[in-house]
């Protein structure tokens, strides 16, 4: 006999999650931040992706740079071996550089590419731009106002002192820690958020977080992994190392094609609520802040 | 500076969320962006918290099995590509090839193969039926012992009408042949699957994910008609039944779609008798959304798409190889199989649990596409059915409609892909690559459908470019 299928109703398998008891009622844009720092996110902030061309020769990195902006992309990383004044100039050849943001491995380059605005008389004061520094050197870095400072971190529990430690940067300060794997990666992204907000000296700070995309050095599955990770924890910026041969390879377009053709980004924390991602996100947080 | 104490942040409600953004937001047009409207026919919120939120716990597989899939129009080169896939860890092998060959060759196919150890899956198409006999032969012929063999045979009538606009053989006559290849297999090959539905094709065919489940639920009402009119028990038609669903890498909508089927396909079950029915479900990475061009770029689609199908609980996943929109695989079938080692590496999945089970977000998307695919369902049921509904036009009118929208969004831009309509790579040439043969045509001469047919979403532009190459070729020469 068939049977009569509009008399029913779905039923769903109801959940026994022994950590039913975790789930709490945040929402993105407040604190503590668990679930997002914005309340809207990617759609009034989008993360921003910065490519980092791994090399250190000038002509190359003109090259690169111009082919990068001409397919839309704006925000470049240098690495940390020194560039001199007579670098930057081959570098940013027949470059606007209105329409750049630029960020450094190092102190020294920062230092030499400000040298090079000041004999092209460009106005530093109106570019953004990222360093990758340690906590001695942030008040240094103060004077500078369009200047946000990365910060690398291995655990959890240096953010405690980096958020005792520091005082009036907050907006201009990122992190950046060791991702591991998928749900890890989501699991510290929102703990690190809960952390900051509840030990940093003022609790509307938000944290700013930024991952690290292994790059040519690994594979294309792990590093598309790693992008939705960071995705679904909510960075505010990815980076992806670019070899020298990145015209022939796909690396380049893993975040291109993760905001054109997933719609990932229509949402905000989007495996939040997860007994699993919960329950690995508490555990980070009461573990660190023990 | 000490800690502050945890916990003390007050509760936040959807409410308090709706205040909150309409501090920062204010231009109406910017709001409506936080509703998505969905080519499903719903729409969905930016985000969802506990409120409203029922989760549902469904027990995943554990492991996802790999599918190696093995183009085997070149049987040496086939058999040596599945030898390489188990040695490298393929957990199974899924051969296709259009037509079946002489007993020679497919001795040659599966030589040094243990199908005991390793289920070995075919799609030999028009073949698959007489296929099945020889297989059991040959597994008795190579002493095997058939209560242990796994796998599956593609054998899927309801697609030849979805695809051909009619059954291979005439209905009366697939009906027979339906009873006996069941028969066949569930006195010789206890462990072994059937019956197929292939609902994959709809998205192949431009079709969304509610009308993907939709239709699998109505293939599977039609093979339990035909069971029933020839009086074969609901439990075999279960026991040997698999599902092929589409993985595409629309990620947060496929992973709730697997779900949403795992639901209804459980209830479905359900209503003939079947309790806690666990459907084995095949999720075959899309065809529809691969390019010829940077072609690379289908390694992260299929990353995406395998990682959607481990969330979302398929059983096993088929992939195919990234360059086989140009040309036959070769070296890329290796490709295809670390994908799934690295997400399996990266998931950690050693446990039954459902890993997204409690997700507001996903967990909303899951009874969202539960609902709609059930009425859709149901609204096909009402019109007699999936045969029916073939023949009277419906589903093809649903289907065409999305395909052409797509198209045209496609065209216009609104509806991007990667290295076709955004971001070339205008230096690239495919035209010498290029030496795929197209696939044959399915379509019957004696039609009583209108049949639907598979294309790639980008294929006419790049078709169009490669034409384009050629000339300034020639033009060059």
């Amino acid at each position: 006999m068939k049977p009569d299928f509009s008399k029913i109703d779905i039923s769903y398998p109801e959940s026994k999650n022994k950590y039913s008891d975790l789930l709490m009622t945040e929402v993105p844009g407040l604190a503590p931040y668990t679930r997002g720092n914005y309340t809207s996110m990617y759609l009034q902030h989008p993360m921003e992706v910065w490519y980092e061309p791994e090399t250190n020769d000038p002509k190359e990195l003109n090259h690169s740079l111009k082919q990068l902006i001409s397919s839309g992309a704006g925000n470049f990383q240098f690495g940390a071996d020194p560039l001199s004044l007579k670098d930057w100039k081959i570098i940013f050849s027949k470059i606007n550089l209105k329409n750049i943001k630029a960020g450094f491995n190092s102190l020294e380059n920062f230092h030499s590419f400000n040298e090079y605005l000041k004999s092209e008389n460009e106005d530093a004061s109106k570019f953004t731009i990222r360093i990758f520094a340690e906590t001695k050197d942030m008040s240094s870095l103060k004077a500078f106002k369009n200047v946000k400072v990365i910060l690398k971190m291995n655990e959890l529990t240096e953010l405690i002192s980096i958020a005792s430690e520091i005082k009036d940067l907050d907006k201009n300060l990122a992190i950046r820690f060791k991702t591991t794997s998928y749900f890890e990666s989501i699991a510290a992204m929102r703990s690190a958020r809960r952390i900051w907000s509840e030990t940093a000296n003022d609790e509307n700070a938000k944290l700013s977080l930024d991952v690290l995309i292994p790059g040519s050095e690994n594979n294309l599955v792990k590093s598309t992994t790693i992008a939705v990770a960071a995705w679904m924890g909510g960075a505010q910026s990815i980076t992806i190392p670019l070899s020298p041969n990145w015209e022939n390879e796909a690396f380049v377009n893993i975040p291109r094609i993760i905001e054109e053709e997933t719609h990932i980004q229509n949402t905000i924390d989007a495996l939040g609520g997860a007994f699993h991602l919960e329950k690995l996100t508490e555990d980070y947080v009461n573990t660190t802040l023990k | 500076m000490a800690a502050k104490q945890t916990g003390n942040f007050s509760s936040h409600s959807m409410q308090d969320w709706i205040s909150e953004i309409k501090k920062t937001v204010t231009d109406p047009k910017e709001l409506e962006k936080l509703i998505w409207k969905t080519e499903n026919g719903f729409h969905l919120n930016v985000f969802y918290n506990n409120e409203n939120t029922q989760p549902v716990f469904l027990p995943s597989p554990g492991k996802t099995e790999f599918r190696q899939l093995i183009y085997a129009d070149k049987i040496m080169a086939a058999n040596q590509a599945a030898q390489a896939a188990v040695k490298d860890g393929a957990d199974s092998l899924y051969f296709k090839l259009t037509a079946l060959g002489t007993e020679n060759e497919i001795n040659a196919l599966l030589k040094n193969l243990d199908p005991e150890k390793t289920p070995l899956h075919f799609d030999f198409e028009e073949s698959n039926v007489a296929w099945l006999y020889m297989y059991v032969d040959y597994l008795q012929t190579n002493q095997f012992n058939p209560e242990n063999v796994k796998g599956s045979i593609n054998y899927d009538p309801m697609s030849e009408i979805l695809l051909g606009g009619n059954f291979i053989y005439a209905e009366a006559e697939a009906e027979k042949i339906f009873q006996s290849v069941l028969e066949a297999v569930s006195f010789e090959l206890p462990q072994f699957k059937i019956i197929n539905v292939n609902a994959f094709n709809i998205r192949e065919c431009g079709g969304n994910q509610v009308q993907e489940i939709a239709v699998a639920l109505a293939m599977t009402v039609e093979y339990m008609n035909w069971a029933n009119k020839n009086g074969i028990e609901p439990k075999k038609v279960f026991d040997h039944i698999q599902f092929h669903l589409s993985a595409g890498n629309d990620h947060l909508l496929e992973i709730s779609k697997l779900r949403a089927f795992r639901i209804l396909i459980q209830q479905l079950a359900a209503a003939y008798g079947i309790n806690d029915f666990q459907p084995q479900i095949n999720s075959v990475g899309m065809n529809r959304n691969k390019t010829i061009y940077s072609a690379e770029n289908n390694i992260i689609r299929s990353t995406l798409e395998s990682l959607g199908s481990v969330l979302g609980g398929a059983n096993s996943i088929t992939l195919h190889p990234h360059d086989d929109t140009f040309r036959m695989p070769e070296k890329s079938y290796k490709t295809t199989r670390d994908i799934l080692k690295s997400i399996t590496r990266e998931l950690s999945l050693s446990t039954k649990e459902d890993l997204v089970s409690g997700s507001y977000y996903l967990e909303n998307l899951t009874k969202k596409i539960s609902e709609i695919s059930w009425d859709l369902f149901l609204e096909i049921d009402k019109q007699d059915g999936y045969i029916a509904c073939l023949k009277n036009k419906f589903i093809q009118q649903q289907i065409l409609t999305l395909a052409e929208k797509q198209q045209s969004d496609f065209m216009s831009g609104e509806l991007s892909v990667v290295a076709v309509n955004v971001y070339l790579n205008k230096n690239e040439t495919k035209t010498t690559e290029y030496t795929r043969v197209e696939h044959s045509d399915l379509s019957n001469e004696n039609r009583i459908s209108i049949p639907l047919k598979a294309q790639r979403i980008s294929e006419k532009l790049e078709f169009e470019r490669m034409k384009k190459e050629s000339t300034s070729t020639i033009d060059k020469n």
